[in-house]
């Protein structure tokens, strides 16, 4: 008993008591609830009918039975068989069907025999069938929720011939009864059964469901708590809970990827921003208490204006990675001549390329199209474009190529420069991430991570590669959902 | 130039208007989205400069009214919401041009200008000339001091830009997005080759040179030296 307490404590019961509680409150129960009490409902009037039926036929029975025995003894009287008259009304003959209560009276109210000792008060002297109490228990036995003087017995009076007197033919009720009650208790039993079954199997579903639906509850709370990282439990066999589960984790991924994005940026914003402004400061701070002349404080108010352009330079980078990462909306998505785009953007900068000592060699399948944001494809294919170049020398060359095929578009844009070790590939492409040989080039190492938030949004894969020497960058944008349809010039059209 | 500028950040407001005062435009000051549309109705600006976000009246439902009103006075949206979205919905409104904040008063100055010489400028003319340098649309002939200049495309598309907006000063930015039609941040000074290699064309072989650099502004074709 200890354990019991132990184990059992108010706690532990109250926690107990209120899942109970909730589970009173599913709709699962409630339905269960519903069910079970129509189902009762019915199956009580069906019952409530075969009882009322069976009932009716066992009166009938009786009845039939009566006239019957009525029929034989008033043969035998007719015939004056007295033996067997004598016999019949000395006790309860066996001959008679249901071995019925008998009693014959005289015109005169005296009694000539019969089982009965008196004719039964409240029997009227008139033919038909008669309900009456009998004074005494007979000897069957009494059924357990019956007083025994609740014993009825049905009679059935008859003139005698030449108006010699009456008789009466009676058959106590209890053995009806008796079969009665037991028919009725039978019925009640099916009926309390079948509730209990419907409110067990309630309970049952009820907390089935509970349980599949608290797994989510707890999730989502854990979320709410701050743990990003939870996930619904994915066990069991495929329901309809698994593929809801299913679909609440992959919103609760893309979810996660988002506030990691923001997060980044917003670390990013603190970290790299600071540094600038700490500069800026300390600049102003200085000429404050240096500067004399107006052009000391000329000097230093341009230097400031060229720290704050290169702030809201790199600002605006780390926005357009977080608009591209936060995906663009499909009413912003339009049908972006690649080809157009790349020629455009070759064009630009191949002034600059020329300038450097450097070759740009293009290769553009005409009349590619893809979906996508024309300015953060243009934004990235210039950052692309930008880096091959700074990381080049004079007498380089830089390729670009645009082709397509059935399975994707693929732009690639490749230099023979100094390239980047495979090692540090992949944290090239995420922000401010810059190698130290780059140290001394301008930029703010955002260059690549757009082009990395630019694919993703795009739906294209980055590769980057050992161009043997140099780097290349290659994208592919899948065709099934992007690429539109090729001009009849271009390869093949969009397979449907 | 005769400007309305409604922003309802009066620090900002303060030094801009002391900015232009000096570059020698008038400027009058609204502080919310009302008042400006009161002031804009009232009297004729030849530029409006409106923020986007303002009390009691935003700039877009501002700009969309004097729009309704058949008021087609040239409109510079100031911004602080970046992206490319923004952009085009202030543009759709019926904005001429869009500046994102933080912005260099140059680059408000020069789009200004280019904005007020929209108004001006019939743009289907098709003979452009700046001193003895000519430029014949039909023909696509580019002469200086009558010898013919060969000129790639883009280059024409260059200087045909600059010379519509000639003794005024053209940003960078401003050449991106009307030459190349792209907005983006190119990074590099990538316009500057394509410029350098337009003045080698067009001034090398010739004096006085036409196309000069704006220290911390960007370009200004014209026979004046400043």
């Amino acid at each position: 008993m200890a354990v019991f307490f132990r184990t059992w404590n108010l706690d532990r019961l109250q926690r107990r008591w209120r899942n109970f509680l909730r589970l009173l409150h599913t709709t699962v129960f409630r339905f269960a609830l519903a069910y079970a009490l129509g189902y009762s409902l019915i199956a009580g009037l069906l019952l409530g009918g075969i009882y009322f039926i069976s009932n009716r036929f066992a009166h009938h029975q009786i009845d039939q039975q009566l006239i019957a025995s009525q029929d034989v003894v008033l043969r035998l009287l007719r015939d004056d068989r007295r033996g067997d008259v004598r016999e019949l009304l000395g006790q309860p003959g066996r001959r008679l069907p249901g071995s019925p209560l008998l009693m014959v009276m005289d015109a005169h109210g005296r009694s000539l025999g019969g089982s009965l000792k008196a004719w039964p008060a409240g029997v009227p002297l008139r033919p038909g069938f008669y309900t009456f109490s009998l004074p005494a228990m007979p000897a069957s036995s009494p059924s357990f929720w019956r007083d025994a003087d609740d014993y009825l017995a049905r009679a059935l009076v008859a003139r005698l011939p030449h108006d010699a007197g009456w008789l009466l033919i009676a058959q106590p009720l209890a053995k009806v009864d008796a079969y009665n009650d037991l028919i009725f208790s039978l019925l009640l039993g099916a009926l309390i059964l079948i509730t209990l079954t419907g409110l067990a199997g309630g309970i049952l579903m009820g907390r089935g469901v509970l349980r599949r639906i608290d797994a989510v509850r707890d999730t989502a709370a854990d979320i709410i708590a701050g743990d990003l990282e939870q996930r619904i439990p994915m066990n069991g066999r495929r329901d309809e809970f698994v593929d809801l589960g299913e679909h609440i984790n992959a919103m609760l991924a893309r979810i996660e990827a988002l506030i990691q994005g923001m997060r980044a940026v917003t670390d990013n914003v603190a970290h790299d921003l600071r540094s600038p402004l700490n500069r800026l400061r300390s600049r102003i701070e200085v000429a404050l208490m240096e500067a004399e002349t107006p052009e000391d404080y000329r000097l230093v108010l341009e230097e400031a204006t060229l720290e704050l352009e290169g702030m809201v330079r790199t600002f605006n980078a780390l926005l357009s990675i977080a608009q591209a990462e936060s995906g663009i909306r499909r009413e912003n998505l339009t049908s972006v001549d690649l080809s157009q785009l790349v020629s455009d953007l070759v064009e630009l900068y191949e002034a600059l390329a020329e300038e450097a000592g450097m070759r740009l060699r293009v290769k553009i399948m005409p009349g590619v199209r893809i979906r996508g944001q024309r300015e953060l494809l243009a934004q990235m294919l210039a950052n692309l474009l930008d880096n091959a170049i700074k990381y080049n020398s004079a007498g380089g060359s830089i390729e670009v190529a645009l082709t397509a095929d059935e399975a994707c578009v693929r732009l690639a844009v490749c230099d023979n420069g100094s390239g980047i070790p495979p090692e540090y590939r992949e944290r090239v492409l995420e922000r401010f991430a810059r190698l130290d040989s780059a140290r001394a080039t301008p930029g703010n190492g955002l260059g690549l991570a757009l082009v990395k938030a630019v694919a993703q949004v795009h739906g294209a894969k980055l590769v980057l590669s050992d161009a043997q020497p140099g780097l290349c960058v290659t994208l592919n944008f899948p065709t099934s959902s992007l690429l539109e349809h090729l001009n009849p010039k271009g390869a093949f059209r969009k397979a449907r | 130039m005769n400007l309305l500028l409604v922003e309802d950040d009066f620090d900002a407001a303060k030094s801009l208007i002391r900015g232009l005062h000096r570059s020698g435009h008038e400027v009058d000051h609204a502080g919310t989205g009302t008042e400006g549309l009161n002031l804009a109705r009232r009297s004729q600006y030849d530029v409006l400069i409106i923020d986007r976000m303002l009390p009691e009246l935003d700039g877009l439902s501002l700009l969309a009214s004097l729009r309704e009103e058949n008021d087609a006075t040239p409109v510079l949206i100031l911004s602080a919401l970046g992206e490319v979205d923004d952009r085009v919905a202030g543009l759709r409104a019926g904005g001429d041009d869009y500046l994102i904040k933080p912005y260099a008063f140059a680059e408000l100055l020069a789009r200004l200008e280019g904005l007020e010489r929209r108004q001006r400028v019939e743009p289907a003319v098709a003979r452009l000339q700046v001193a003895d340098l000519v430029f014949d649309r039909d023909r696509h002939r580019v002469t200086r001091q009558g010898q013919t200049i060969r000129l790639q495309p883009r280059e024409m598309r260059l200087l045909e830009y600059l010379m519509r907006h000639a003794e005024q000063v053209v940003t960078r930015a401003m050449l991106l997005e009307n030459v190349w039609d792209y907005h983006f941040d190119p990074q590099t000074n990538v316009i500057d080759v394509h410029i350098s290699r337009l003045r080698a064309k067009i001034d090398r072989d010739f004096s006085p040179p036409l196309l000069h650099t704006v220290r911390g502004a960007g370009y200004r074709l014209g026979v004046s030296e400043d």
